[in-house]
């Protein structure tokens, strides 16, 4: 008989529990693997190996003239320029820029380089500042296109490529004894 | 024995006295059952919680010399520091999606209060390339960061059918730190989400 009363208030207990409006949720609980991606990629950038050299020569008092050097390191010579050497000495140094691209392998990119630069001269005599000079038609020439003009580059296996630039030294008439010395700047960006 | 016998005459009648209180009582619980099933229709199911990974979180393709860093954030904003960018895959959030089966098709209106938590720091060290993600944030409402192994309470309002679903983003800054090479990063980032109660 006394076991009754108290299964009758648990009863109750329970029914109100039940009839509660403010129903407590019991705790429930998801998880989602999601993820986070990212490539990060080696920088790429450019070394130089050595400078455009148009070597020495000699201008015309008279006739304009001009040097180009290709890719290759082989000079031409037109009008009233003309090398300042039989074939060696000072004219060893004829030489195209060349610079060494790293980067992540594999991956191509893009070259950046102007198409005319001008040249500012100091001169032997004095000291003084030359006429400047006028260097164009640079070419960019790239190992991973077997040398072909072009603008877009690939890295090989090892992350590398290389870059030869050939240009135009155009040597008006009478231009006065002088050193030259100009800034070739390039940039190279992943593609 | 005139004692004896009106005793046992008055014991049964005690009994039945305090048996009626109590078939009152469960009569009473019974009633009160009823009624509850009336008020709040019989539940189909327990409650039940899903939360699904939709998209990734993507901070594309980028390089920096030796440390930078690269945010997206929840709102698909782009930012960067010390990194130089690449064409490629897009950035842009997570996105997950939440559901809340309350188990029965009631129609009320009602709230929940969640949780929301990161259980660690997103990391991975691939060569010479590590990636953290120390912080993350989320367009959940009232909420601006998310930091690994805090939880963070939510309360999502106007839930109004028996399916209660909400779809959140959560962007992050990958700190990158560089010695050499490159890497592709892939890094795991559980979210774990918990209904605290149905309001």
């Amino acid at each position: 008989m006394r076991d009754l009363v108290p299964a009758a208030y648990a009863a109750a207990l329970a029914a109100t529990l039940i009839a509660s409006p403010a129903l407590a949720a019991s705790v429930q609980s998801a998880t989602a693997q999601g993820q986070v991606a990212a490539v990060i990629v080696e920088p790429i950038m450019a070394v130089a190996l050595n400078d455009l050299d148009f070597g020495s020569l000699t201008s015309s008092s008279t006739t304009s003239g001009s040097i180009t050097v290709d890719s290759l390191g082989v000079a031409t010579y037109s009008g009233g320029a003309a090398p300042a050497c039989a074939g060696g000495g000072a004219c060893a140094g004829i030489a195209p820029a060349r610079f060494l691209v790293s980067g992540e392998a594999s991956r191509s990119y893009m070259v950046s380089a102007p198409t005319q630069i001008v040249a500012s001269g100091t001169l032997i005599a004095g000291g003084g500042s030359a006429r400047d000079l006028s260097i164009d038609e640079l070419s960019v020439h790239l190992d991973s296109h077997a040398g072909s003009i072009t603008s877009i580059g690939q890295l090989d296996e090892k992350g590398e490529d290389r870059i030869a630039i050939g240009g135009r030294l155009t040597v008006p008439a009478g231009t006065a004894p002088a050193h030259y010395r100009a800034t070739l700047t390039i940039m190279v960006t992943y593609s | 024995m005139l004692r004896v016998c009106h005793a046992f005459q008055i014991e049964p009648t005690r009994w039945t006295t305090a048996a009626l209180f109590a078939a009152a009582l469960f009569a009473a619980a019974l009633f009160a059952a009823a009624l509850a099933s009336t008020a709040v229709p019989a539940r189909a199911a327990p409650p039940s919680v899903s939360l699904t990974a939709d998209q990734t979180l993507r901070f594309g393709s980028f390089f920096t010399d030796t440390t930078g860093s690269r945010t997206v954030s929840a709102t698909g904003s782009v930012t960067g520091s010390a990194i130089v960018p690449l064409a490629g895959a897009a950035p842009g959030p997570a996105q997950f999606t939440f559901s809340y089966d309350r188990g029965n098709n009631a129609s009320v209106t009602y709230s929940l209060l969640i949780s929301v938590l990161v259980p660690s720091t997103a990391s991975q060290v691939s060569g010479g390339v590590s990636g953290t993600i120390a912080q993350f944030d989320t367009d959940l409402p009232g909420v601006s960061s998310l930091l690994p192994g805090q939880s963070t309470q939510v309360t999502l309002v106007g839930c109004q059918r028996r399916i209660c679903t909400r779809t959140f983003r959560v962007g992050g800054t990958l700190q990158v730190a560089r010695s050499t090479g490159g890497a592709d990063l892939a890094i795991p980032l559980p979210i774990v989400v918990t209904v605290l109660a149905e309001l």
